[in-house]
C-alpha cells in the first residue's frame, strides 16, 4: 500500500513540477504580456495543484492532507483572480496585444 | 434535473428562507475543524462562536450595496449542480494548462491573440464573477475586464474564441443559479475588438487617474 501510495506522490510531484517549469518557460517564450500572463496563470494553476495533490499522496488521509487540498482550493480560487488583475490593468494602461502578422503566416 | 427544481419550489418556510446561511455556516464549521485539529468540546464551542460573529458579518454585507448601485445578492444558487459545476471546472483546468503548455513547447507557436466582446445576461454579479474566474480556467482564454453586462476576454488562438462564444460555459454558470437557460441567449452581441481605440473603450476607466 505504502509503495503505491509512494508511486503516485512520484508521478504528481514531477508532472506539477514539470508543469511548473513549462509555465516559466512560457513566460519567457510568448510574444506580449497576455499571452505571458495566460503561461503564468493557468500552467502554474495545474502545476501546483499537482504538486500538492502528489503531497496528499505521500501524507495518506489524515488532517494534513485535508488542509493541502484546502490549499490548492485556495490556489485554484485566487490564481485566475490575479492574472486578471494583472492583465486588466494592463489594458487599462493601453499596452497592445501582439497580433499574428499575416506575412509572416 | 427536473424533480429536484420541482422539490425545491416545495420547500418552503424556514429551510428555504435561511438556506445561504446555513450552507455557509457549516462550510465555516467545516473548516475551523479542519485547521484547528481539536476534536473537543472546548475547541468546538470557540469554533462555533466565531462562525456565528462571521455568519452575522456576513449576513449584514449582503444588503451593502456595490460601488454601481446593484445589490449584493448571490445566495439562491442551486447547491448540487455547483458541486457537478466544480467538478466540471477541475477537468476544465487540467484541460487549459495542458494545452497552454503544449502551445509554449511548440517549436512555431501556432498562437493568433485577439480580445473578444461580447454580453452575456447573468442575474447578478456572484455569477459574473464565477463566469470570469471560470473563463480564465478554461484553455486559452482570459478574462480582461467585466462591465456591467460585458466581458472583455483575450483568447490565445480562433479555436478557443470560437468554443467561447457558443455559449456553453455561460449556459453552465447561468444554470446555477436559473432553472433553464440556453446557450442562445445567455452570449450575445459578440464582436472582435481590433483597434486599440476600441479596446480601450471596453475596458471601465471609472478608477483611472
Amino acid at each position: 500500500m505504502e509503495a503505491i501510495a509512494n508511486i503516485f506522490t512520484v508521478i504528481f510531484v514531477l508532472l506539477g513540477a514539470a508543469f511548473m517549469l513549462v509555465g516559466s518557460i512560457g513566460v519567457n517564450r510568448f510574444p506580449d504580456f497576455f499571452s505571458r500572463a495566460h503561461a503564468s496563470g493557468k500552467v502554474d494553476t495545474l502545476g501546483i495543484m499537482l504538486f500538492i495533490v502528489g503531497l496528499m499522496f505521500y501524507n495518506g488521509i489524515n488532517l494534513t492532507s485535508l488542509k493541502l487540498g484546502l490549499i490548492a482550493v485556495f490556489v485554484g480560487m485566487t490564481s485566475p483572480v490575479a492574472a486578471h488583475a494583472l492583465a486588466r490593468r494592463a489594458l487599462i494602461h493601453g499596452v497592445k496585444h501582439w497580433k499574428r502578422n499575416e506575412k509572416e503566416g | 434535473m427536473a424533480q429536484s427544481s420541482g422539490s425545491e419550489q416545495v420547500q418552503t418556510g424556514f429551510f428555504k428562507k435561511y438556506k445561504a446561511v446555513i450552507l455557509q455556516a457549516l462550510l465555516l464549521m467545516a473548516l475551523w475543524l479542519v485547521l484547528s485539529g481539536h476534536f473537543d468540546l472546548e475547541h468546538i464551542i470557540y469554533g462555533a462562536l466565531s462562525v456565528l460573529l462571521v455568519v452575522w458579518l456576513n449576513y449584514r454585507i449582503s444588503f451593502v450595496p456595490m460601488s454601481n448601485g446593484e445589490q449584493v445578492v448571490g445566495s439562491n444558487v442551486i447547491v448540487h449542480r455547483m458541486i457537478l459545476y466544480l467538478f466540471w471546472l477541475l477537468w476544465q483546468i487540467v484541460k487549459s494548462g495542458t494545452f497552454v503548455a503544449y502551445l509554449t513547447l511548440h517549436p512555431k507557436m501556432p498562437i493568433n491573440p485577439m480580445i473578444v466582446r461580447f454580453r452575456s445576461k447573468l442575474p447578478n454579479p456572484l455569477a459574473k464573477v464565477i463566469l470570469g474566474n471560470s473563463i480564465t480556467l478554461t484553455p486559452g482564454t482570459l478574462t480582461v475586464d467585466i462591465k456591467d453586462d460585458f466581458f472583455t476576454v483575450h483568447a490565445l488562438i480562433k479555436d478557443m474564441e470560437e468554443e467561447l462564444v457558443s455559449g456553453d460555459m455561460e449556459a453552465r454558470v447561468g444554470r446555477l443559479y436559473l432553472n433553464k437557460c440556453t446557450p442562445e441567449e445567455m452570449c450575445t452581441d459578440i464582436s472582435i475588438l481590433e483597434s486599440s481605440l476600441e479596446i480601450r473603450k471596453s475596458v471601465s476607466r471609472r478608477d483611472r487617474k
